[in-house]
């Protein structure tokens, strides 16, 4: 209904009169005058974000650093964003931690119970996207480098080239790793990535052809990197690199320090592809020193500024939702006084609220005692570990113990076991399979939620020495492919 | 004013006197079929001609000019069913014309173009009408809310009970997958922004994460909820493409027209009105009750600190328990002259105080509407000035330590007393994370989205040739609506879980910008061939651009305990920015003839987008319709029949936060430690993306019979819509996860019944009737690509959106080991895959509105209002979280709790279904690995609204200052039938959005209100 008849065509009828040509020019040119705005072009930019065509068909040295610099947070996507992360998921999963969030089952129903449920995201779905986003981030830098001229003024110089080819595969590798890392035997997994913006995936493999493409690119790098020399780092790098995170040291920022944690990543694959001997020349090559720290290594980096990440397992409260297994307290070796917890457990754990918590802490209950606590990543800029001494100097003992040499180990062992442990050193390592349990115990302890419990365990075969609380419970083996993945391949 | 006036009486005296040698005076009196009132300020016109009067305040008139030779003279006047006399030669008295009322609107004109309209009574398609006099019998919150029910197949549904809103209004069914949802609204001609602009109160509850931009779990208002609906005077809802092709790539949705009131001629009338009342928490979830300790601790260890026989509190009541006065004042002006000035004016202030303490809705509006006739061209002049706030405390889903009120509830048991004691201090609730008391949030946090807003519009209507064969006028519209939205998120650092984090304290502060600008211009030629013929032709363009801005800043770590972010020692800065440009052109042909009996429409209009691939291109859409007009004996006077057809498009979306789908591109804002790094976004957009576009047929019988106090109207549509803008999640291990593109096909095709009787109209009783029917059926004919599960949601295995060929586009899908196969046979849904069933669709299978109106001895109106959906589906969630986290549902049984899952056997989840209790719910996610457990029909009725008013007599006033005085009582949401189980099936966690919707996580409570009012006009 129309508010005033008096408006409608019977009304103004009523009111009439003859308008003069001239005023109906001047009126058409009025509404000339109306229309022209609208003659205008209409494209809009786009606004809130960097254009990929821009950026990708005509690259510059600013837009290829702004990209390599990029790999920086897209590593992070999946590590320290928020309580639910990779640290969580292997925590659980390995039976480090328990996530006592009380707004989602499925910290308990998919990590716990299981299986894991390829169609959340959050959950069964995860640790894919993130991964392969970021290699193709790497592929669109390493393309740019082709087309770029060797020149700083306008591209980069050949050894800043190889620098940052080095770089790219070295995180392109570590991407490739959590993906054969979660996925395990359920490769079919893709190695190489769709050029451009195509959308089609690219065949699938194996998880041993997986590992083939993770040393491939590694190896790649090693050149790379010996090819750079001394060049300076054309990008800027984060605290994480300094070797140990805040002292502005940098170690890790020359083309010799990223080979160091390339080569460090190298031994980690090789150690578990079971080539025991790769592993120790890579390490020979990384930057294992029993005369360094044991934190010595490479890690995240988070800040609380504004674009910046805080780290998502920082939980100050005395009543987190992170909290340790209490198998943790209760595998815990003695030290020499026959009193005191292993000290790795003493500084990586601390005493927590028992939260009287929805049944969480009794007998029957889905997280039974909930005392333990995590004493790590304190503070929203808190770095976490990428790799570090302490896993390279396990990472030997381990290869060590792959090939026989008990007594290698052992003096590894020890090394970690009195410095990390404060335990009293082993005379010996007993059987290949003791030396084994020994070796995993340590690692346990000295890499406690640092994402290897459950990936160690696993590939020992060794599922059977994880707790199972509650009856129903199992150890999820491995994540499925992802169901977008699996749809868009004809699968589902 | 006096000058105008005066020109205009110089004007209508020259016209008379020219007319005045050959021809005759034809004089009469207009009064009311029931009563003979006087009808003041009837309109006379003769047909077929352009002569034509405005009668005086007791309804007498006199028409000059009329030819000498036998004429028809057809009387209207707003709110009755239109007269027509026939008069012989050489009569010049006509005596006294009835008009008898008009109950059911028959004589609405509604818009059929951009710039004619065109009487009901022909037009060719159903268009929803509704007065604005139905729509205020009692307070109305927001314009959306009003309108629920009320127009047969228009789906308003609202996302939860905060004040304020979010509504989802769906027309017809979803048109689209992954673009605009809404109708356009136009407002006097400007269209107006119904745009949301999320709080972000995800800084507090996590809900989407720390890297997603996407904001909708943000318990989103809709700005349409900015408008008073008081100063309303007709909406009309244009639902389908060949009703709305005329406003082209954007009306896919359909077009819902708002008029306002404007100015009455005659002597200044004032009106005032004052409503009080209060809400009232209409439903709750409960929790389970613990008879003994032992009981107690087997679900919450720690429960011998609290628990006591008979100890038990209703936290939700605590909570949710307000009923605070609300109020709402009004006041409006209207007056002018029949042929001069016209003004309306209002004032508005209204108070809701919600249920949860520090919630609520403020508006305050003030209205000028002029309408300035200046010889044949009339302007038109409207202005708006509005202020809201809503005040939405903090609810839907979370993450971490629960925030919301309902994430916490469901692990709070009912044995911990969490009121404040003497001083003030709320006690930790020891049994959730972060100890978060619900009291404590209540009284403390502040979550508020306050807008300022002016709509402003000038309307010419130019007269430029107005012959007895031709007229020729020029209409252009000129608008502006511009909001400033201002977000206010204070969480103090004495609430218990602000500490959490390590950092107490938080506020956000954020600032929205937005324009919308109209300009247009269109001209109207209409040819009279004869009396009963004639052909209007009309051409334009609009041009219409739409600008927002957007600037959070975020504080953490509120020392001094002061809500401002630069006082914290963690800040953040967000901004957005975002245009939109649209022009588009039309041309439009519509010829009546066959003595009225006739409409043909033909349209075609080309419109161009700077949010589509190529902004250079035009899109053509075109329209044709048909109207016939059969004249009836006996009961049914008149049948119409008529048919229609259109297209319209569905623009591409151009998203404040998420950018266009057209573009490929990167984040440029994140860093590690201040060093900058780019990122894919993961989308790659398409360059070439084109609008969505809607054909749709429709056709209907109308029936007018019983004196104009009876008509059903009868309609079918068929809709297709080709060039869906998908948005297919693609194998990731590309390095993307989405690919926008056109491709697949939709239909939509339903029917829609709508009724209206006076059975009886007299002085001591009238019943008017109005019932609408609706329904829809929707059906994925083809995709380019495999099935695929919407972008919202939480997973499959907790059930969500999923399109898949041969369903319907809403579909909610869910993990189930019930389908073995993709044929396997299950009690619920069907399966699609091996895996995967489809359980359900968060549309209804039909609607059905009813109003029944009661006078009774002239003074004493009943009003009842009701809605009945049937067939809808929601994934509870929460209900979810109260088994699963808190094992803390009313119905657990004793022995329930986590440690029993898969430990005693359950039956299948499907055989119990909708019906299991907790434990086999539970155990049907948990262990069997079913969504199907939390899928639960949610078709409900609900008593809208109630209200009875009483008018004094008018004997009683005693010759005061008052002409009429109401007294009236209402109420609002009384009461609900529905066998769902959540707080309201009205719910969507992720507000807006047009498939994979009704997602229940912690929603804010419904509520009913009551109300007591008083209207008085002088």
């Amino acid at each position: 209904m129309k508010p005033d008849d008096l408006n409608s065509a019977h009304g103004k009828r009523a009111m009439k009169a003859m308008i003069k040509k001239k005023t109906i020019r001047r009126l058409l040119l009025g509404s000339l005058v109306i229309a022209l705005p609208a003659c205008k072009d209409l494209t809009s930019p786009n606004f809130n974000f960097g254009d990929v065509d821009e950026l990708v068909e005509n690259p510059s040295r600013a837009s290829t650093q702004a990209l390599a610099q990029g790999l920086f947070l897209g590593s992070r996507l999946y590590m320290g964003t928020g309580p639910n992360d990779i640290l969580t998921a292997t925590g659980l999963m390995g039976r480090e931690s328990y996530n006592h969030d009380n707004q989602d089952p499925r910290f308990e129903s998919e990590y716990l119970r299981g299986p894991l449920n390829a169609s959340s995201p959050a959950f069964g779905g995860n640790f894919w996207a993130e991964q392969y986003a970021n290699i193709k981030l790497g592929q669109i830098v390493l393309a740019s480098l082709d087309v770029l001229p060797d020149d700083p003024a306008n591209g980069f110089t050949v050894q800043e080239k190889e620098y940052l080819r080095g770089f790219v595969k070295t995180f392109q590798a570590a991407d490739f790793l959590w993906i054969v890392n979660t996925r395990d035997e359920t490769c079919g997994c893709p190695i190489t990535i769709p050029e451009g913006t195509s959308t089609v995936p690219e065949p699938t493999v194996g998880k041993d052809q997986v590992f083939g493409k993770i040393v491939q690119l590694l190896d790649e790098a090693k050149g790379h990197f010996a090819a750079a020399g001394s060049v300076a780092p054309p990008i800027a790098l984060p605290s994480g690199f300094d070797g140990i995170p805040g002292t502005g040291a940098g170690v890790f920022q020359s083309a010799a320090g990223m080979l160091g944690f390339s080569r460090g990543l190298r031994a980690r694959v090789a150690v578990y592809t079971g080539d025991f001997s790769a592993a120790l020349s890579a390490l020979a090559e990384s930057f294992l020193d029993t005369g360094a720290a044991l934190e010595f290594g490479v890690y995240y980096s988070y800040s609380p500024l504004s674009g910046d990440l805080a780290n998502g397992y920082f939980q100050p409260s005395g009543d987190p939702n992170l909290r340790a297994h209490p198998s943790i307290l209760t595998d815990a070796e003695l030290q020499a006084d026959g009193v005191t917890l292993d000290d790795r457990f003493v500084r990586k754990t601390r005493p927590i609220t028992s939260r009287s918590f929805q049944g969480l802490c009794t007998e029957q209950s889905l997280f039974p005692i909930c005392e333990v606590g995590f004493n790590m990543y304190l503070g929203q800029s808190a770095p976490i570990p990428w790799i570090r001494n302490e896993e390279l100097i396990l990472l030997r003992a381990e290869a060590n113990i792959g090939l026989g040499n008990l007594g290698a180990a052992l003096t590894d062992i020890n090394f970690i076991r009195t410095t990390s442990g404060k335990l009293a050193p082993l005379a010996s390592l007993g059987t290949p399979d003791e030396a084994l349990d020994e070796l995993l115990y340590n690692k346990r302890y000295s890499l406690l939620w640092e994402g290897h419990r459950w990936i160690d365990t696993r590939r020992y075969g060794k599922f059977d020495t994880l707790p199972l609380d509650l009856p129903g419970h199992q150890v999820n083996p491995r994540y499925p492919i992802p169901i977008d993945e699996q749809l868009a391949r004809g699968g589902g | 004013m006096r000058k105008l006036s005066l020109f205009t009486t110089l004007f209508l005296l020259v016209c008379t006197t020219a007319g005045l040698a050959q021809q005759r005076t034809i004089s009469g009196r207009v009064a009311a079929e029931i009563g003979g009132e006087a009808i003041s300020f009837p309109q006379i016109t003769i047909e077929g001609t352009g002569i034509g009067t405005v009668g005086d305040v007791d309804g007498s008139f006199t028409l000059t000019g009329v030819p000498a030779t036998a004429v028809t003279i057809v009387i209207a006047r707003i709110g009755y069913r239109s007269a027509t006399i026939d008069v012989p030669a050489q009569q010049e008295d006509v005596g006294i014309v009835q008009m008898g009322v008009d109950y059911l609107n028959v004589e609405a004109l509604v818009v059929s173009g951009r710039a004619v309209e065109v009487r009901k009574a022909l037009l060719p398609n159903a268009v929803g009408v509704v007065s604005g006099e139905e729509i205020n019998r009692l307070p109305q919150q927001t314009v959306d809310q009003a309108l629920q029910g009320r127009v047969s197949n228009a789906i308003i549904v609202r996302n939860s009970g905060a004040p304020g809103g979010g509504f989802q209004f769906n027309i017809r069914g979803s048109a689209s997958i992954n673009a605009n949802a809404e109708p356009v609204y136009v407002v006097d001609g400007v269209l107006v922004s119904n745009t949301s602009i999320a709080s972000n109160q995800n800084i507090l509850t996590r809900a989407a994460g720390a890297n997603s931009p996407n904001r909708n779990q943000d318990v989103l208002q809709n700005r349409l909820a900015d408008l008073n609906v008081k100063d309303i005077e007709s909406i009309e809802v244009l639902k389908g493409a060949s009703a709305a092709a005329i406003y082209g790539s954007k009306a896919s949705n359909g077009v819902v027209i708002i008029t306002t009131k404007r100015g009455r001629p005659g002597a200044t009338r004032l009106n005032l009105g004052f409503q009080g009342g209060a809400y009232d928490l209409s439903n709750k979830l409960g929790s389970r009750l613990f008879e003994t300790l032992e009981e107690a601790q087997s679900v919450f260890g720690g429960a011998e600190n609290h628990w006591a026989p008979g100890k038990v509190f209703d936290h939700e009541q605590e909570v949710a328990g307000r009923n605070d006065f609300s109020w709402e004042a009004s006041a409006n002006l209207t007056g002018g002259e029949t042929n001069g000035l016209r003004y309306f004016g209002s004032l508005f202030w209204r108070d809701d105080k919600g249920i949860i303490e520090n919630t609520g809705f403020e508006k305050q509006s003030l209205r000028a509407n002029l309408t300035i006739p200046t010889g044949p061209a009339t302007w038109n002049i409207n202005t708006n000035l509005i202020h809201t706030d809503a005040a939405r405390s903090i609810t839907n889903n979370g993450n971490s330590e629960a925030v919301s009120h309902w994430m916490v509830f469901p692990g709070t048991p009912s044995f911990i007393d969490l009121r404040p004691d003497a001083d003030g201090n709320f006690p930790v609730n020891d049994f959730v994370p972060g100890g978060v008391n619900p009291n404590q949030t209540a009284a403390l946090l502040e979550n508020n989205e306050d807008v300022f807003r002016l709509i402003g519009s000038v309307n010419l209507d130019w007269d430029i040739v107005d012959s007895e064969k031709n007229t020729f006028s020029i209409i252009a519209p000129f608008g502006v609506d511009w909001f400033s939205q201002n977000n206010r998120i204070f969480s103090p650092p004495a609430l218990h879980f602000e500490d959490f984090d390590g950092l107490p304290g938080t506020v956000l502060q954020g600032d929205a910008q937005n324009l919308n600008l109209n300009v247009g211009a269109n001209g109207v030629w209409q040819y009279r061939m004869n009396e009963s013929s004639s052909l209007t032709t009309s051409v334009g363009f609009q041009y219409d651009r739409r600008t927002t801005t957007l600037h959070r800043l975020i504080g953490r770590t509120l020392t001094a305990g002061k809500n401002k972010p630069d006082a914290g020692t963690t800040t953040a800065i967000e901004e957005r920015e975002l245009k939109i440009e649209d022009f588009g052109f039309y041309g439009q042909v519509d010829f009546i003839g066959l003595d009225n009996h006739l409409l043909i429409t033909g349209m075609i209009r080309g419109d161009q987008t700077s949010a589509q691939g190529n902004p250079d291109k035009v899109f053509w859409f075109p329209k044709g319709a048909i109207s016939y007009i059969i004249d009836g004996s006996g009961f049914f006077e008149e049948v119409k029949l008529r048919a229609a057809f259109g297209q319209t498009g569905n623009q591409p979306l151009c998203d404040l936060v998420a950018g266009c789908q057209k573009f490929t591109s990167l984040l440029l804002d994140q860093n590690v430690e201040q060093i900058a790094g780019l990122t894919l976004e993961n989308t790659v957009g398409d360059a070439g993306l084109v609008p969505e576009r809607t054909s749709e047929y429709e056709a209907g019988v109308d029936f007018t019979g019983y004196g104009g106090r009876m008509t059903l109207t009868l309609t079918g549509y068929y809709q297709r819509i080709t060039d869906l803008i998908l948005n297919q999640q693609v194998a990731e291990s590309t390095g993307f996860n989405d690919l926008f593109f056109n491709g697949g096909t939709l239909e939509n095709y339903g029917a829609e019944v709508e009724f209206g009787a006076t059975p009886f109209a007299s002085r001591s009783f009238t019943w008017t009737m109005r019932y609408n029917f609706g329904l829809n059926r929707s059906n994925l004919v083809s995709l380019p690509t495999s099935n695929f599960r919407t972008n919202n949601g939480f997973g499959l295995s907790l059930g969500q959106g999923y399109v898949a060929v041969g369903e319907s586009i809403t579909s909610i899908a869910g993990a189930t080991p019930a389908c073995v196969t993709a044929d396997t046979e299950i009690p619920i849904g069907h399966c699609v895959e091996a895996g995967l069933a489809i359980f359900g669709d968060s549309n209804p299978d039909f609607l059905f509105g009813f109003t029944n109106d009661f006078t009774i001895l002239e003074n004493l109106s009943l009003y009842t209002f009701m809605e009945w959906r049937q067939g809808m589906d929601v994934t509870n969630l929460t209900e979810l979280l109260y088994d699963l986290v808190g094992f803390n549902t009313v119905d657990s049984p004793n022995d329930y709790n986590g440690g029993n899952l898969g430990v005693i056997p359950q039956t299948p989840v499907e055989e119990c279904w909708p019906d299991c209790n907790a434990f086999e719910r539970a155990d049907g996610f948990a262990v069997q690995g079913s969504a199907l457990a939390y899928q639960q029909p949610a078709s409900f009725f609900k008593a809208r609204e109630i209200s009875l008013r009483y008018t004094l007599p008018a004997g009683m006033l005693g010759g005061g200052p008052f002409r009429q005085i109401s007294i009236v009582a209402s109420g609002r949401d009384l009461f609900v039938i529905t066998n769902y189980r959540g707080l309201d099936p009205e719910v969507s966690n992720f507000g807006n959005q047009p498939v994979g919707r009704s997602i229940d996580v912690a929603p804010f409570p419904p509520s009913r209100s009551f109300w007591l009012g008083i209207d008085l006009s002088l």
